[in-house]
């Protein structure tokens, strides 16, 4: 028992009267049984009140009987230091007093004749003397008696020898006793039901024998008297309490009524509670009177004081005092263990109290000190099992939030003190002495609840420090703040926060209270070492120090942000001087009334300071990660980060910024984030670590710029920072930035967008005056506050379509200073062009940042459908640009090797020297681009040149036509060349897609007929696509071998319409040499006809004509400069809007109708021009449409000048035809007999001789040779339709034939039907093995001949019926 | 010589999210607000241990005494927003020479102020043009609504809150 006293648990008394000396007999089993155990309290005015378990101090009485004089004396040590003194004065105040609860009177009398004759009187003496006649009697007892009330007991203890001796005589002693136990019960019991037993007995066993079960129940009976007694005294204690209070409490508003007697008797009754282990309603207690005096202190300025308190505290004055002379020593503790500086004992505060000489300082002390003492037996309540860690934990917030407020009072005391002491007013002792005071205070309350706390957390979690690598510092470490040597921990910031999130998440490891206890108790002991931290950093923002992130007052002026000078820094802590900035004079100064050695070394040691403070954040922090405080965890860390930075340590500071600042930025504490950016960018700026710097530059200009747009946000003055304004080492962040990046190795690219708004791109280009090429406006407003040098900017321009290069990239190379506000910077390009274009992507760079805008990615991530944000460029060149043209040639010799004819449209200026390339974009297309040559204009063609065709000495504004070969081999209507020239002098760059038709509009194929003299070749010409063709002029050029005769019509020239193709029939004859007719040559030796077809579409006539006359009329509007982009625009129209159905009507009326303006769809041009020129240019088009409705196709025929070739040229085909060879004529005849008139009846018999003439002269006689010696097997056929002709005879047959042989036979025709019939056709053909070397025609002379053939009528009646007529009969 | 008497020093919104919403200030101009944002963010990690216990009623009372001047109170409406006052003890100087510094101010004393601050929230959320501090739509990048108040009238109230509590009174 003895080590509980010392936990100064409130014991209930109660005194025993052993006159026989028994005690020592019963006390071990006595103490076996003690504490007790769950004694259940019911009052009526309150719930049922279950004490677990209830102290008992058991002390003897040295009374006689009968001499009641003498005082009860104590056990010579005092179990609580609330005990009041040993003879109490009787006041009229009663407070509690540690009266015993029950009074025990141990009776020893074996013998029933002894009790009679000596112990029942003295009994009843005892009885007298101790128990008041009130108690013993009902009568209506004093409350003065009440409050010490008690109740008494006789217990009779048997001694095991009585009667020992046999079996016989136990139970005859048993019988013995128990007659002494009704004896004893009838003698003292009051005979009322209600009345409590108060007898009971215990038989003792001999010595070393257990107790038997009989003797068990004695015991548990009379323990359970016991407890009922001691209950029932308490109660009548309480009651009378109770009475009181409410007595007193109703005579508060008598005047005179004096709040001091009242709380202490009020406090009698929760001591009373705090006596019986009721610690809950003692703490209720004490609350209450809590309240209560803060009500009579707030209230203390009322007209009628109830109570009078000290202004002052003697204790604080004479600290003053000795202060002020100097007597004080600062670096020792003046409130410690032997003089806490919460304490309920230092003075007798309750008679002080009663006597109302309290000052409110100690008033307030005391009542907290109560409270403490209270809660820390409640954790004690148990003292066998472990502390309960919750009243700990109640403890230290009930510290954490009275402290503050009693240290209001101490200053309140203080400054009553100073008034009447003549003293510098701006000294700092009160200031010094009140956090001394309240240092004390905290640390005194973290000292009397840490010891269970560490033991019981060390083994489970290990302490957050030791996560940190470094040396545990807890308090002893800490009393020794300066630390020899500078230690240099191994942060590891990652591992902390793995940890942390592991415990968070983890499954708690102990019971659940526990473990809330736990968690609770960290909670508030953080909670405390934060209050002493806030001591630290006001101390030494007094002394103009910085400490954590306590250095700045007013966030809004960043000038006083103060810099922390670290050269200063690093130099006292290679000399180890505790600090230089402060002198011994200030010292003393500043120090003056400090009384506890923490706060003196932080005064007077920088780094003391520092490692006190470091100290209690890491204590904190691990106290906050046992109870898995994250958030005020993360404030630990991002101060131990400053106290880091601070001491110079970088990296480390670093490397927990970088943990820590993405919580914070998360859930958008802007401030804190960025003010902890701002020293992390600091950070990275000393370890030197350039990229990182720049990138968190960036980031913070980043934010500046967000928070400065974001609406309203300068509204919230508190949350807004004007990040921009703040300032690294002095300078800004932008100049900072600058200066990093120029020390970059490569290019930081960040958003444009975040840094310039409003970016505009003016989509109407602006040609140069004086040079190809053309400029565009780059337009945004900088929301920086500085100026920022852009270096250069750049704009590039994509397009989709293939017509053009397939970018343009426009840059700017003058440095610009780019201000608030708008700022425009033209950027240019020499590339000339006609497309529309998208802005695909801006950047402008300030030495290695390039601020980037990516249209093109914006739009691929904005939503489908989503009208683009990238504008629209519309591109094209000046009108005397440099312009490419490719066409074909319009002259086309089939059989030979293709050409395509470039037309360059050289510019205003010389070119001396450009690189032409050309690169096919069809498949099977290959340019031969080194046979090139000069068609026309002036150009030379340097052969040296590589992959492309170097031309050098172009003409200003001349046209110079190159003509270059192709193949191909796939087939396609059209082919693409992509054509690229460019040039160093003058700059130029020109890039365009040509498209080139290769497919003829025009059909020709021929036909050749063989006549025994001469040969007839029929040309067939169409069109290919629909679209009519004029041919202008035919000719077959005869050859040194065939004469050729030409039609003898003048046809041309002839339009051809789709559906009506037009044949030209020419007769070709050998020329006669000598008289002869030539022989044939061999086949690659004779030449071939050439055809030539002059011809044009009427497609290229009507455009041509619109063109000529839009042009024309372009030339004398104001609209001029437009002409290459209205042009293209409006050729690229026609030729898809304007279908052959329209160029046949043109063909047929010769005039053209002119698409109408809409249909030409100007507007979608007119949408990419400035809206002013848009505007008026739309009123010029629609009326030159108005003027042009209609347009003549001047069709007549040529002249000898040629209308027509002034508009468009005509194109010319030249095709080789070459002749067939033939090796076997056979000229057939079917002869009728002269007889044979004209019209013949029908079924009349015809003997028609037919003949066969084998001629062999069109092949050359040196191969038909060979032939003549063969004899070659024909077979001939007389073949007409049976329905027409009956043929008799050998109609077919075969035969053998040599050079002109003839034959001649008979055949009979009988002719089938009427009417006007073709002669049958005699063919002859090759027949056998040699039928597929030698050709074979026949000319039938008969072909085509006619015969008519009548009926065989003799009468024919005719009826007529009006004007028709029918046959009535024929007779044959 | 004038003694001080309490007064608010700041009053703190914050999202359900413990984002901040609005940091007012008092004066704005004599605080320093970094400080006061660590303490109202490391304050949060109390209202979520309280909670679990707390009931019907919204009043967290004393959360934390800073130091000497400073206290925090706190105050969670049903939808997890909560409010916070920091009090400064010394924030006004009374003419009235002998005011008392020895009695505390209660937890009660906050309430007029806290019933006021809920008023004007609901105001503010009953403006159409406000967007509240709603949880954000899942799977987007960003977790955390970044909701800050900016109405002019709330800002206005909330200062007039602040200006006129004094310890005690009734209603605001």
């Amino acid at each position: 028992m003895d080590n509980t006293s010392t936990w100064s648990v409130a014991k209930v008394k109660v005194e025993y009267f052993d006159p026989a000396g028994v005690f020592p007999l019963i006390s071990d089993q006595l103490d076996s049984r003690l504490p007790l155990h769950n004694l259940n309290w019911k009052s009526p005015k309150r719930p049922l009140r279950s004490i677990e378990s209830l102290h008992v101090e058991l002390f003897k009485s040295w009374e006689l009987v009968g001499d009641s004089s003498r005082p009860s004396s104590r056990q010579t040590h005092l179990p609580t230091p609330t005990i009041a003194p040993v003879k109490e004065r009787r006041h009229q105040i009663p407070g509690l007093r540690q009266t015993p609860y029950l009074k025990l009177y141990l009776l020893r009398c074996d013998d029933t004749e002894l009790y009679k004759a000596i112990h029942r009187k003295a009994v009843r003496e005892w009885l007298k003397s101790h128990i008041p006649a009130s108690q013993s009697s009902s009568k209506k007892s004093t409350a003065q008696e009440n409050h010490d009330a008690f109740e008494w007991m006789i217990l009779h203890v048997v001694m095991p020898d009585a009667n020992s001796a046999s079996e016989k005589d136990r139970l005859d002693s048993k019988k013995g006793t128990s007659s002494m136990l009704e004896k004893l019960k009838a003698d003292f019991n009051v005979s009322s039901k209600s009345a409590p037993d108060r007898i009971a007995q215990l038989c003792l066993s001999p010595k070393g024998r257990d107790i038997n079960q009989d003797q068990r129940e004695e015991w548990d009976d009379a323990i359970a008297k016991t407890k009922a007694l001691i209950l029932a005294s308490f109660n009548l204690r309480v009651t009378q309490y109770e009475d009181d209070i409410r007595e007193r409490e109703s005579q508060r508003a008598l005047p005179g009524w004096n709040f001091c007697t009242f709380f202490v008797l009020k406090e009698g009754l929760a001591r009373g509670f705090e006596s019986v282990g009721l610690v809950d309603d003692a703490l209720a207690g004490y609350e209450e009177l809590g309240v209560e005096l803060d009500t009579i202190l707030a209230n203390h300025e009322d007209e009628e004081p109830t109570v009078s308190f000290l202004s002052t505290t003697g204790d604080l004055n004479t600290l003053y005092e000795r202060a002020k002379d100097g007597d004080l020593k600062s670096d020792s503790k003046f409130w410690g263990p032997d003089n806490p500086a919460i304490s309920s004992t230092k003075k007798n505060f309750r008679e002080l109290i009663l006597a109302n000489n309290i000052s409110v300082f100690d008033f307030k002390c005391y009542v907290l000190a109560r409270k403490m003492a209270v809660l820390l037996r409640m954790s004690r309540a148990n003292l066998q099992g472990p502390e309960n860690l919750s009243p700990l934990a109640q403890l230290c917030q009930l510290a954490a939030w009275s402290i503050p407020n009693i240290a209001r009072i101490v200053r309140d005391d203080l400054t009553q003190i100073a008034k009447s002491s003549p003293h510098d007013q701006s000294s700092p002792i009160i200031e010094n002495i009140v956090a001394s005071w309240t240092y004390s205070a905290v640390q005194q309350v973290l000292d009397e609840t840490r010891t269970a706390f560490l033991a019981q957390s060390t083994p489970t979690e290990p302490h957050f420090s030791s996560l940190l690598k470094e040396k545990q510092s807890v308090y002893p470490k800490r009393k020794s703040s300066v630390a020899p040597g500078h230690e240099k921990p191994v942060d590891d910031a990652q591992l902390l926060f793995e940890s942390l999130k592991k415990r968070a998440g983890g499954v708690p490891d102990q019971s659940s209270t526990n473990r809330t206890g736990k968690d609770y108790l960290a909670t508030q002991r953080a909670q405390l070492l934060l209050l002493q931290r806030r001591l630290i950093e006001a101390m030494a923002l007094r002394q103009g120090q910085s400490i954590g992130w306590v250095n700045a007052q007013g966030g809004e002026d960043p000038s006083t942000l103060k810099e922390v000078d670290l050269t200063e820094e690093e130099q006292s802590e290679e000399d180890e001087e505790p600090s230089e900035t402060v002198s011994e004079e200030e010292k003393a100064t500043l120090s003056i009334g400090i009384c506890h050695p923490d706060l003196y070394n932080a005064v007077i040691s920088k780094k003391a300071l520092r490692a006190i403070y470091e100290a209690l954040t890491k204590e904190a922090l691990d106290l906050y990660y046992i109870s898995s405080q994250g958030k005020s965890f993360e404030r630990m860390l991002a101060d131990l980060a400053m106290v880091r930075f601070q001491a110079g340590d970088y990296a480390g500071a670093a490397n927990y910024f970088s943990k820590i600042i993405p919580i914070f930025s998360q859930l958008k504490w802007t401030l804190i984030e960025i003010r902890m950016l701002m020293i992390h960018a600091e950070c990275l700026k000393m370890l030197n670590r350039k990229d990182d710097y720049a990138r968190m530059l960036l980031g913070l200009l980043d934010k500046a710029v967000a928070s400065k747009t974001s609406p309203g946000m300068k509204l919230q003055s508190a949350t807004y920072v004007d990040i921009e304004s703040f300032q690294i080492r002095g300078q800004s962040i932008l100049h900072e930035l600058s200066a990093t990046a120029t020390q970059l190795p490569y290019e930081i690219t960040v958003p444009f967008l975040t840094y310039f708004h409003n970016m505009v791109i003016d989509p109407h280009i602006k040609h140069y005056t004086d040079k190809e090429g053309f400029q565009l406006r780059l337009k945004f407003r900088s929301v920086l506050e500085e100026t920022i040098k852009i270096n250069s900017a750049k704009v590039v321009l994509t397009t989709s379509s293939d017509s053009g290069p397939s970018q343009i990239v426009l840059e700017s190379n003058e440095p610009v200073e780019v201000g608030k506000g708008t700022t425009t910077i033209v950027l240019g390009t020499h590339i000339s062009t006609l497309g529309s274009y998208t802005v695909n992507r801006v950047s402008i760079s300030s030495n290695k940042i390039v601020f980037t805008r990516d249209l093109a990615e914006e739009d691929r991530a904005s939503f489908p459908g989503v009208k683009s944000k990238a504008p629209q460029v519309l591109v094209y060149p000046r009108n005397d640009a440099f312009s490419v043209h490719m066409q074909l040639p319009p002259t086309i010799h089939i059989e030979r090797t293709r050409d395509l004819e470039l037309e360059l449209d050289v510019g205003p200026e010389h070119i001396d020297k450009a690189e032409l390339r050309l690169k096919a974009a069809s498949s099977g297309l290959r340019i031969h681009t080194s046979k090139v040559e000069v068609t026309s204009g002036t150009a030379t063609i340097n052969k040296d040149s590589q992959g492309g065709i170097g031309l050098s000495n172009l003409e200003q504004s001349s046209k110079v036509k190159l003509k270059i070969p192709y193949e191909l081999d796939d087939h396609h209507r059209d082919i693409n060349v992509k054509v690229e020239l460019s040039s160093t002098k003058p700059k130029l760059d020109y890039s365009s897609v040509q498209t080139v038709t290769i497919e003829l509009p025009l059909d020709v194929n021929v036909h050749d007929l063989f006549k025994p003299k001469h040969i007839f070749q029929r040309f067939h010409i169409k069109t290919a696509n629909d679209i009519p063709l004029r041919i202008l002029g035919m000719k077959l050029h005869e050859t040194d071998r065939f004469a050729v005769q030409e039609p003898a019509a003048d046809i041309f020239p002839a339009t051809i319409f789709a559906k009506q193709p037009a044949t030209f029939m020419y007769e070709v004859r050998p020329k006669k040499s000598d008289g002869d007719l030539q022989v044939r040559q061999i086949a690659n030796k004779e030449a071939p006809l050439i055809l030539e077809v002059e011809y044009q579409c009427l497609d290229d006539l009507s455009i041509a004509k619109i063109l000529t006359k839009f042009g024309s009329d372009l030339e004398q509007s104001p609209y001029n400069s437009l002409e290459r982009l209205l042009t293209k625009f409006l050729t690229q129209k026609l030729r898809s809007i304007v279908l052959p159905a329209n160029h046949t009507e043109s063909a047929l009326f010769e005039e053209i109708s002119v698409p109408h303006f809409v249909a030409i769809g100007w507007a979608n041009l007119l949408n990419d021009l400035p809206a002013p020129l848009a505007g008026e240019l739309a009123t010029w088009l629609k009326q030159w449409h108005e003027d042009n409705e209609i347009l003549p196709l001047l069709l007549h025929k040529l002249g000898s000048s040629g209308e027509v070739a002034n508009h468009q040229p005509s194109r010319k085909i030249i095709i080789s035809v070459p002749l067939p060879r033939l090796q076997v004529l056979h000229v057939t005849n079917l002869k009728l007999p002269n007889s044979i008139s004209e019209t013949i009846p029908v079924g009349f018999p015809i003997t028609a001789a037919v003949s066969i003439v084998h001629s062999r002269q069109w092949e050359s006689p040196m191969l038909s040779q060979g032939l003549s010696e063969t004899e070659i097997e024909f077979m001939y056929d007389v073949d007409a339709p049976p329905d027409t002709w009956l043929i008799g005879g050998q109609r077919r047959g075969r035969f053998v034939a040599k050079e002109d042989e003839a034959t001649q036979w008979e055949i009979v025709l009988i002719p089938l039907r009427t009417g006007k019939i073709l002669l049958p056709s005699i063919d002859v053909r090759v027949v056998g093995k040699n039928s597929e070397d030698v050709s074979c025609e026949t000319d039938c002379k008969a072909q085509g001949r006619i015969v008519m053939v009548i009926g065989d009528l003799k009468r024919t009646n005719v009826a007529m019926v009006g004007t028709e007529a029918h046959l009535v009969r024929a007779e044959s | 010589m004038a003694s001080r008497l309490p007064g608010i020093a700041c009053i703190s919104v914050i999202g359900k999210q413990n984002n901040p919403l609005l940091i007012s200030l008092f004066p704005q101009e004599q605080r320093d607000p970094l400080e006061f944002s660590f303490l109202l963010s490391s304050c949060l990690d109390i209202f979520e241990t309280r909670a679990p216990f707390k009931t019907a009623d919204q009043d967290f009372g004393l959360l934390q005494a800073v130091d000497e001047r400073l206290a925090m109170y706190g105050w969670q409406t049903n939808t997890r927003v909560k409010f916070v006052i920091v009090v400064d003890m010394a924030a006004r100087v009374s003419r009235d020479t002998k005011a008392n510094v020895a009695a505390g101010i209660r937890d009660a004393d906050l309430k007029p102020a806290f019933r006021a601050i809920q008023a004007a929230y609901i105001n503010l959320l009953r403006n159409p043009f406000y967007t509240p501090d709603e949880p954000v739509a899942p799977g987007s990048e960003q977790k955390v609504p970044s909701a800050q108040i900016t109405s002019p009238a709330f800002v206005k109230e909330i200062r007039r809150i602040a200006e006129v509590w004094v310890p005690g009174i009734a209603a605001i």
